[in-house]
């Protein structure tokens, strides 16, 4: 498996709501190695946190409890079903002087064999993050003019990026476990937290 | 007689035998995909997280394109037709919907963030997304809940799922799931 960034935070999808619109954000593909078996992919969310910055009203910073990247297996793209992609994206508002979005995953790549009865075995995993991703609006608090969303994904756009392969001296190991889907972290309110973006620069 | 026995006997058998039938419903004329949800946990504390699977399978014989995307633990492309035991339909606000003076609801943020994503799901596989319901809507008070999944694809039908039903506990009480195991 490597993975390419492909076109970092989507220009489209800051401006349009709707996948029709979206270019990947980030592309995984498998080995092409033939193969007569089948690759499918599960991606395990480690962190998320989105931050909405109003001005001199404060932060508000949304958090997310790790787990599964809500789907099992994570889909795949036809005809060959051996590469997928994510496209992380946060929303704009007009009242929102900055958003930023911190984002950490790995995805799983596993095969399953042709043999009747097979299940998938876990052959490698690709970390990946970008850190406070963010974009200013300049129109605020009347409109919205977004700069250009700064990214910070490592790579750059197209490369590929060796997958680690699954073995016992290297971690993670093993199948992708989760205890449940990644979900908003259950804080009232999604309360103002000014030191955020503190935390997250260290 | 020995008819009328048969009669019988598929009578009484035939909710059992069809039952998995019933469970993953397709209509008519779009039998490409079938949907099935499933409670996470069928007894819930009022006010504590909780969510549902959606096994959507493609029952065609041609792969199928769809909207993955996830946003604030909730998959795209589903309406969710949710009601108490006096068949009233649940608010659609969770903790992130405030209301108005006026009545009005208000989510901030108004979108929640996620990620874009498509993927196929090829003849006679599944996929199987998480709702997280209890982010969206409001289960205020105990009691029993029926929830039915459906989802509209472009150019078809709309699918719906099988009903389940979920039993909100009083907010003190604990659901089975989460007692721990009785000491020895």
């Amino acid at each position: 498996m490597s993975y390419g960034v492909d076109s970092g935070y989507d220009k489209k999808a800051w401006s349009a709501w709707g996948p029709e619109t979206v270019v990947p954000g980030i592309t995984f593909t498998s080995p092409t190695n033939p193969s007569n078996g089948a690759y499918s992919f599960v991606q395990l969310i480690a962190k998320d946190t989105a931050t909405y910055t109003q001005g001199k009203n404060g932060t508000l910073s949304c958090p997310t409890i790790p787990g599964l990247d809500g789907v099992y297996p994570y889909p795949s793209q036809p005809p060959d079903y051996a590469h997928t992609w994510d496209a992380p994206a946060v929303p704009l508002e007009l009242f929102d002087s900055k958003v930023s979005r911190t984002f950490k995953a790995t995805m799983y790549l596993l095969w399953t064999s042709t043999i009747p009865g097979s299940i998938p075995v876990p052959i490698g995993s690709q970390k990946w993050y970008f850190t406070q991703a963010s974009t200013t609006n300049q129109g605020y608090p009347t409109d919205k003019s977004w700069t250009t969303p700064i990214w910070n994904l490592i790579g750059e756009d197209g490369n590929p990026v060796d997958y680690v392969v699954s073995t016992p001296s290297l971690t993670p190991y093993g199948y992708p476990t989760w205890k449940g889907l990644a979900t908003d972290a259950p804080v009232p309110n999604c309360p103002t937290d000014n030191t955020q973006e503190d935390e997250e620069q260290q | 007689m020995m008819n009328l026995a048969k009669v019988l006997a598929f009578a009484l058998l035939a909710p059992v035998v069809f039952s998995n039938v019933l469970i993953a419903q397709t209509i008519p004329d779009n039998p490409k995909l079938s949907l099935t949800i499933k409670a996470l946990n069928s007894e819930v504390a009022q006010g504590s997280e909780f969510g549902i699977a959606i096994t959507i399978t493609n029952t065609s014989e041609e792969s199928i394109t769809l909207d993955f995307g996830h946003y604030g633990g909730m998959p795209r492309g589903y309406d969710f037709d949710i009601r108490d035991e006096q068949g009233k339909p649940v608010a659609r606000y969770g903790k992130r919907y405030r209301q108005l003076p006026n009545g009005n609801t208000l989510q901030y943020p108004s979108e929640l963030p996620g990620s874009f994503r498509d993927g196929g799901i090829q003849p006679g596989k599944s996929i199987e997304q998480g709702a997280m319901l209890s982010e969206v809507y409001q289960f205020d008070h105990p009691g029993k809940y029926t929830i039915q999944a459906s989802r509209k694809v472009p150019g078809v039908s709309v699918v719906y799922s099988n009903t389940i039903t979920i039993t909100v506990l009083p907010a003190e009480s604990k659901s089975p799931e989460d007692q721990p195991p009785a000491q020895k």
